[in-house]
């Protein structure tokens, strides 16, 4: 590493070193946080909210290296993946065009009989967890955590039809099943009809399934925030069932999709299909022939989701998210050091919030920086703010349910094959919700040591 | 936290990135071998091998074997049989992938990872050193496709290229005996597919039968046929299964004409 990338890596550290609350910093009320929680909280009313809230952010992110393609088309995971998970050029137009490589052996029965496109992968991790309130450490623990296996299925199965599958298993004998489709490729011919049904991610900036840290999915903040006190469940984060259809030019340049979709997890009293919702996103790369800057991603995505409130599932509220990326590749088309920024901003109507007065908005952004020095290596940071443009109850604090997060992280990977993967990776991440409490914040804080193994 | 820690945080984040923007860049409007060799290592290293030599991880699985760029010998070149092929050759190479192969299109790397990848490559083998590349070769321009020249095309395919891709679909006599000038066995292309390796359209397959594939028992043809007759080859070929350019009245054409007799029977 040279002196410059040290100086740089060094203002990331000091970066987060700053951004450690002095310890009479006091703090207030998360999203979600029952309004009881604001008169004088003891410390385990606070801890068990501060859980609860944390709980209510979702399950763990999973991550889409698969080591099936490697073993398919012989090739390393670093063709597709920058580091992985983070994709290459060449890794989004490889996903984009349904996991097909298009060179003639995408087809199963251009394959090995003894190829199947299955692939495992295990992880296990130490975790040390602190969370302090209004200053004061309410509950540090360390151990290692539950571990997982997955066994999944993706790829192409033929030119037209591609899949995705994976079931996860924990230690502790939870299933958790991952989200699932089929896909038609090239509709009418082109690459810009893709159609794909079944429950999937959907295209955001800093893809949550392509995080870093199988910790949990908690480092895309943003993306899972609910207004406080909102009853809707719905997230971008999250794989929604529906209907998505993608296209893109030759070399996935330019990109759009529109997936119509089922809020996931919405209540389904009358209807099959209570709480519609639509997404979308454009992005246009754009490849510069010289200069430090290498490549220019401008992106813009938006969705609309409903959620039912109140025993008629008919009566639904809406929810509102617009944003836009900007991803910028430097110094290096191969080994860059990546800036990517992303704001969003939502609203949602005042019902979905049972005391609101008037409908909430919010604000969010992220920074975050990738930097790979060699192949094998990289270096990650994340900055995440969540600020109340408007809260849905009149007379709340302005910073009520506000955050903040921020992560840094390394990853290495030991083996990187055409058939197998063992990473080793150090996280440190640390988030703060303000105003669990009248004049009081929460901070959780995280070192996620963990090994993946992939084949 | 204080109002001050986000932009604390974030003036952190911008000295680290005009730290490492501050090193001076390459003006070169030419590949970088350097560079390339970053662009190699990430995307051709597994099949290609680190020395360049063929001989990477899955090499082994793979059929036909990956390059050997030390050699300097490219099988698909614009060039005359046996000369280097030209940098943009390469880069289709790259572009397109190899249809049936490895090697896969990388329409997505930039214009300058394959310029840069393309010099690293040129590193990798002296003929690049001692020689000119050679220039493409005149490619006249194609008649319109008609029903005379499939059919003359059909008599000339019989005479010069049957013996190995037999009726079309590679059961020449000799197809089961051919080596490549690595030793490996090779069959011929099956031109009922409508695409080969390389070929799409009819003017790649003038291209390759006018110039024939290095390291192949392929041969070029310039001096045995003319290109009128290379264009009435290459509408036959084009007539014999949905190539970019076929129509079905030229393969109802080309179905009608009996089978070249040196197939395998």
């Amino acid at each position: 590493m040279t002196v410059r990338h040290g100086i740089a890596w060094l203002s990331l550290l000091i970066g987060s070193v700053v951004a450690v609350p002095p310890a009479e910093a006091t703090d207030q009320p998360a999203a979600g946080l029952p309004p009881h929680a604001r008169a004088a909280p003891t410390r385990n009313e606070l801890y068990a909210a501060v859980r609860a809230y944390e709980a209510s952010l979702g399950t763990h992110a999973l991550a889409a290296a698969i080591p099936a393609f490697a073993r398919k088309y012989g090739m390393k995971c670093s063709a597709c993946h920058l580091a992985v998970p983070l994709l290459t050029p060449f890794g989004q137009a490889f996903r984009d065009n349904g996991y097909r490589m298009k060179n003639g052996n995408d087809d199963l029965r251009a394959n090995d009989p003894s190829y199947w496109p299955l692939f495992a992968w295990l992880w296990k991790d130490y975790q040390l967890d602190v969370d302090r309130v209004a200053g004061q450490t309410v509950q540090r623990q360390g151990g290692f955590a539950n571990g997982a296996f997955v066994f999944g299925g993706f790829g192409s199965i033929s030119d037209k039809v591609s899949f995705r599958l994976f079931p996860v298993i924990y230690e502790d004998g939870l299933t958790f099943a991952g989200h699932g489709w089929i896909r038609y490729n090239q509709a009418f011919g082109t690459d810009w009809v893709n159609i794909k049904v079944g429950q999937s991610e959907l295209d955001v900036p800093i893809n949550p399934g392509r995080e870093y840290n199988m910790g949990n999915a908690r480092f895309a903040v943003l993306y899972a925030y609910t207004v406080p006190g909102s009853v809707s469940r719905f997230n971008v984060l999250f794989p929604q069932p529906g209907v998505e259809i993608m296209g893109h030019d030759r070399g996935s340049r330019n990109r759009y999709m529109v997936n119509v979709f089922n809020a996931d997890g919405a209540p389904r009293a009358h209807c099959s299909f209570c709480a519609p919702g639509v997404f979308g996103r454009v992005t246009h790369r754009h490849d510069l022939a010289s200069g430090f800057l290498r490549r220019v991603q401008v992106g813009a995505f938006g969705a609309y989701s409903t959620w039912p409130v109140g025993p008629d599932t008919s009566d639904l509220k809406g929810q509102r998210r617009l944003g836009g990326d900007v991803e910028l590749w430097l110094g290096s088309d191969v080994l860059p050091f990546r800036v990517t920024v992303m704001g969003l901003t939502g609203r949602d109507d005042r019902a979905l919030v049972p005391t609101a007065t008037q409908d909430p908005k919010y604000n969010a952004a992220m920074l975050q920086l990738e930097y790979v020095p060699k192949l094998p290596l990289v270096f990650y940071s994340r900055l995440q703010i969540i600020r109340n443009q408007r809260q849905a109850v009149a007379g709340r604090p302005d910073d009520y349910g506000d955050q903040d997060f921020q992560l840094v992280g390394v990853r290495h990977a030991v083996e990187l094959t055409s058939r197998f993967a063992w990473l080793l990776e150090l996280t440190y991440w640390r988030q703060t919700i303000k105003q669990v409490a009248p004049g009081t914040n929460a901070t959780h804080q995280q070192l996620w040591i963990g090994s993946h193994l992939l084949f | 936290m204080s109002a001050r820690r986000p932009t604390a945080i974030v003036a952190a984040h911008i000295v680290g990135a005009l730290a490492l923007g501050a090193s001076p860049v390459s003006a070169q409007s030419t590949g970088d071998a350097a560079r390339g060799r970053q662009v190699y290592e990430r995307y051709c290293i597994q099949c290609h091998g680190a020395r360049g030599d063929g001989a990477g991880e899955v090499a082994r699985w793979s059929q036909p074997k990956p390059r050997d760029f030390r050699q300097g010998v490219y099988k698909f070149s614009s060039t005359r049989y046996g000369s280097l092929p030209t940098t943009a050759d390469l880069d289709r190479v790259i572009q397109d992938g190899l249809y049936g192969t490895r090697m896969p299109p990388f329409a997505a790397l930039s214009t300058r990872e394959r310029r840069d990848v393309i010099a690293f490559l040129q590193t990798l083998s002296p003929r690049w050193r001692t020689e000119e590349p050679a220039k493409p070769i005149a490619i006249p321009a194609e008649p319109a496709p008609t029903r005379e020249s499939v059919t003359q095309g059909r008599e000339l395919f019989e005479a010069n290229c049957s013996k190995c891709h037999g009726d079309g679909t590679g059961n020449g006599a000799s197809g089961g005996k051919l080596v490549d000038d690595w030793g490996t066995a090779i069959t011929p292309a099956n031109l009922t597919l409508g695409r080969g390796k390389w070929a799409r359209t009819a003017r790649d397959i003038y291209l390759r039968t006018m110039n024939g594939i290095n390291g192949t028992p392929m041969p070029e043809s310039g001096d045995a046929l003319t290109p009128e007759q290379v264009w009435q080859v290459a509408h036959y070929v084009q007539a014999l299964g949905a190539w970019a350019g076929s129509t079905a009245e030229l393969r109802k054409v080309a179905g009608e004409l009996p089978p070249p007799s040196a197939a395998v029977p």
